[in-house]
């Protein structure tokens, strides 16, 4: 286990290192004249430009600028932003707890809602409700997000002349008005990804059922609910945990429109405003930082085999 | 002494029509701007004065209430300033906010109900009075004896001198990342014979003096303790009617009255915010939902919307955003101006106007937008070129290019999210009707960010789109014209020519009115003729607030001071 672990944090820090490399690069690569962002106008001349592009060290060689620039992320210091001259790393670590609540929320939604649909479908295989049940699922696969987001935003202020409370209160300072605002952006995130967990819930239920162990268990005279929810459930889980692993990157990139329609300042309304006004610093923060969570969470997915299913084993 | 003082009477009249004339042009910007103002009680659905945005309503006088001081007001802006430093940013969406917590030398009199939204009317702010001209080239401004900075460190309060007015300008002008170079470019020198006394003299007799120094672009006075701060960017300290007490990162700007303000009795609310909502739907629904106070730029689908949620709330329409082609002059095909006169001619704006704005919106646009003075398009001897006429149209190509030849070329444009979903989709309809016309256009989009800082720099090969906004001094419009260096701001149409810089330079030293009026009107044939940029119609856009806010009312321009003289009749 240990040798495997080991082995894992290294692969995934080669590919944060290749991460690191491909977005320094990439963002230099982007068109348009960076002082021109910064100063905001046409009304700029070139040692005006030259002053800002040595402020921001553009005028070094690619590869000192890059070494530089790991040099400080391994260190705490991830520069500051072109034009408000904020701390990348404050900018960034202020808004995860909203970002990280977010996620928590839609995921509970998406989790909330699928178990019970996938494994309903899966025990009630080709009856009437599988198949509303499917229908409904493959429904709300193919509502995009930010279009049930801005419908969630619309309907509900023009019938009823609501909308959530605005701006933003953390969750600590008032618990209540908190989730009043993060509710409807986690149904939006967390349906996409309700649908698509149900649908794999109900095959691998389906497929946990045809095994022998479960024959077993039905012939010692368990109860179904016992052969459900005890033996079949937690031996399905295991597609449903990879592929969640694999959609909690959909879902961070969910976060950039969303929090965006429902003015949440959270890492994606960062990302989405760093990106627009080409704020090269900040989006390679956090474009690493969103790699590094993605390594870390499919690290932990893979981790996570072995409690679903004891016969695993690494080594 | 005694020659300045008759060389003052001398010249009083002249000075006098001067500003009468620029203020009946900024009346009639308002005029032009204006629909109507509803409200709950008047409300038939419509608002006010029908659609379209022609001469039709007056300022809107309302019976004389006692002001209540107190309360608080919540309004919107679409995106978060990018730096709240007055020097390097030229950003509309900083300009909202440093209205309130900075002051200028003048400021804007719209933003109470007797003044029309689009009126560019001055009235002094830490000026004493309008300024004193002696001559032609030397301004003088006396400050208020009693204003203050704000009572936070590091000025503490301290007087506002005429050093700090000094420092300003020069900062604006010389500051290596300062963005207003060129905008003050006009200020030959800044003299303070005293604490209260401003000597302003310019490189030539400018007759827009007072107009630039009252606006939005490198006229704010932040103290030099302040502005050689690194906080600069992230929070203001001035001299303004609000104290800026808060910037929450994405969410909001927090302002609290500045109970120190120059200007008595205000402001009147207490406390004032500013939430940072980019999303359209996400406004409207805040303001259904009684959660925001004032909110503002809504193309007719959401007013409508906004009008049905809301039938107590008050509403004003003003003039909206213009765009208009520009194309590379200096350049085959586009140097001959046939080719600009038939796009012109293959415009069907009335269609483009159906498809995106209801059909509101001023339907023919000159590079002078709204002005009383600036004669309608109709008026003009050059109308044929706003008129509709694929025929004619292509019968002018032809003669350039030749019988049965298409031209080839592309269309470059910013993507929607600064500049609204109506500028795109104006964009792809222009499109479509000039391939009727033989022009073949490869569409590019691009971010903002990348847009404006290469096509929007002139980075680009035959034709562009942009918005452009009321501007507020007259020499605005034509600097978009030169080739001169420290004069143009931007010149995208690559024009040179040397019978418009004449006009041009002309018209900027005319301090009688009516002088400068007939050299305007020569400009504004010759332009038409030319057709340098291709203008389409505008559209609306619409203000909304609390029905029990008063002396309130929306401007076309950028700052928010106006909103320390409003007050809630709770």
């Amino acid at each position: 286990m240990g040798q495997y672990l080991a082995k894992r944090v290294l692969l995934a820090l080669v590919v944060l290192f290749v991460i690191s490399i491909v977005v320094f690069t990439a963002v230099r690569m982007i068109p348009g004249d960076v002082c021109k962002i910064v100063l905001n106008t046409p009304d700029v001349d070139e040692g005006q430009c030259r002053a800002i592009r040595e402020d921001l060290g553009l005028d070094e060689p690619l590869v000192k600028q890059y070494l530089g620039y790991m040099g400080g992320v391994l260190t705490g210091d991830w520069g500051t932003t072109i034009i408000s001259k904020r701390d990348v790393w404050a900018e960034i670590r202020t808004r995860i707890p909203l970002t990280l609540e977010l996620t928590v929320l839609s995921t509970v939604f998406a989790l909330v809602v699928a178990v019970p649909i996938g494994v309903i479908s899966a025990v009630r295989q080709d009856s009437a409700l599988d198949y509303v049940l499917r229908v409904l699922s493959i429904g709300w696969l193919s509502i995009p997000g930010f279009w049930l987001g801005t419908m969630l935003v619309v309907f509900p202020a023009k019938w009823w002349g609501y909308a959530p409370p605005v701006g933003y209160v953390d969750i600590w300072e008032d618990p209540l008005k908190n989730l009043e605002q993060l509710y409807l952006p986690a149904i939006s995130l967390g349906l996409a990804l309700s649908a698509s967990l149900a649908r794999v819930t109900r095959s691998s239920m389906l497929e946990v059922f045809r095994q022998d162990y479960i024959r077993t268990a039905r012939a010692k005279g368990l109860r179904e609910r016992m052969v459900v929810f005890r033996h079949a459930l937690k031996n399905a889980m295991i597609p449903v945990v990879t592929l969640f692993g694999l959609q909690f990157g959909v879902l961070l990139g969910g976060t950039v429109v969303l929090e965006n329609i429902f003015s949440l300042p959270g890492l994606g309304l960062l990302t989405f405003t760093s990106v627009t006004i080409k704020d090269y610093p900040q989006v390679q923060g956090l474009v690493l930082f969103f790699a590094a969570v993605l390594v870390t969470i499919n690290l932990l997915v893979d981790l996570s085999y072995a409690w679903f299913d004891p016969r695993i084993r690494y080594t | 002494m005694e020659k300045r003082e008759n060389y003052w009477l001398r010249r009083k009249v002249s000075r006098r029509t001067a500003l009468r004339g620029t203020a009946l042009a900024g009346a009639g910007a308002a005029t032009m701007a204006l629909v109507g103002c509803g409200g709950g009680d008047d409300d038939d659905g419509k608002g006010g004065s029908g659609p379209g945005l022609l001469p039709t309503a007056a300022p809107t006088p309302t019976p004389a209430k006692q002001p209540k001081p107190g309360g608080s007001l919540t309004f919107q802006i679409s995106s978060q300033p990018p730096s709240l430093d007055p020097y390097t940013q030229t950003s509309f969406v900083a300009a909202y906010n440093h209205g309130l917590s900075y002051s200028k030398l003048f400021r804007f009199k719209a933003g109470t109900p007797d003044v029309a939204p689009a009126d560019n009317s001055m009235e002094p702010d830490l000026a004493q009075a309008m300024p004193e001209q002696p001559d032609t080239l030397t301004f003088i401004v006396k400050l208020k004896p009693n204003a203050k900075f704000h009572n936070v460190a590091p000025v503490n309060g301290r007087a506002v001198t005429s050093k700090d007015i000094a420092y300003a300008f020069d900062r604006y002008k010389n500051f290596e990342k300062s963005v207003h170079k060129t905008g003050l470019a006009f200020i030959d020198k800044v003299e303070t014979p005293d604490d209260q006394t401003v000597r302003i003299t310019t490189k030539q007799p400018y007759a827009d003096f007072v107009f630039y120094l009252g606006g939005n672009l490198g006229a704010w006075i932040c103290p030099q303790e302040w502005a050689e701060s690194q906080d600069v960017a992230t929070k203001m300290i001035g001299s303004g009617p609000f104290l800026h007490t808060e910037f929450k990162t994405g969410v909001s700007l927090s302002y609290k009255k500045n109970p120190d303000y120059f200007d008595k009795p205000y402001p009147y609310f207490d406390e004032v915010t500013a939430l940072i909502v980019p999303d359209q739907a996400k406004r409207v629904a805040d303001f259904s939902s009684k959660q925001v106070n004032l909110t503002w730029l809504f193309l007719p689908t959401e007013r409508d919307q906004l009008k049905a949620a809301r039938p107590d709330a008050k509403f004003e329409e003003t003039q909206g955003i213009g765009g208009y082609i520009y194309l590379r002059t200096d350049k085959p095909p586009f140097n001959d101006k046939r080719v600009r006169q038939a796009i012109s001619m293959a415009l069907n704006r009335k269609a483009i106007r159906d498809a995106i704005s209801k059909g509101e919106g001023v339907p023919e646009q000159l590079y002078h937008v709204g002005y009383p003075w600036a004669r309608q398009v109709k008026d003009l001897p050059q109308a044929k070129y706003w008129e509709y006429n694929l025929a004619e149209a292509k019968k002018l190509l032809a003669a350039a290019i030749g019988e049965g030849k298409t031209i080839e070329t592309t269309w470059e444009h910013a993507d929607a999210q600064i500049y609204t979903q109506a500028y795109v989709d104006t964009a792809t309809l222009a499109q479509a009707q000039l391939k009727q016309l033989g022009i073949n256009i490869t569409d590019v989009t691009k971010p903002y960010a990348q847009y404006i800082s290469t096509t929007y720099q002139g980075q680009y090969e035959g034709m562009g789109h942009s918005p452009r906004a009321v501007a507020y001094w007259l020499d605005f419009v034509t600097e978009r014209f030169t080739m001169k260096p420290q004069r143009g701001r931007i010149n995208l149409s690559y024009v040179n020519d040397p019978k418009l810089e004449e006009l041009m330079d002309k018209q900027r030293g005319q301090f009688v009115w009516e002088e400068r009026l007939q050299t305007v009107r020569q400009i504004e044939e010759h332009v038409a003729e030319e057709q340098y940029e291709i203008y389409f119609s505008t559209d609306t856009r619409t203000y909304f607030w609390d029905a029990n806010i008063e002396n309130y009312r929306p401007t076309a321009w950028f700052p928010y001071t106006h909103l320390m003289k409003a007050w809630r009749d709770a």
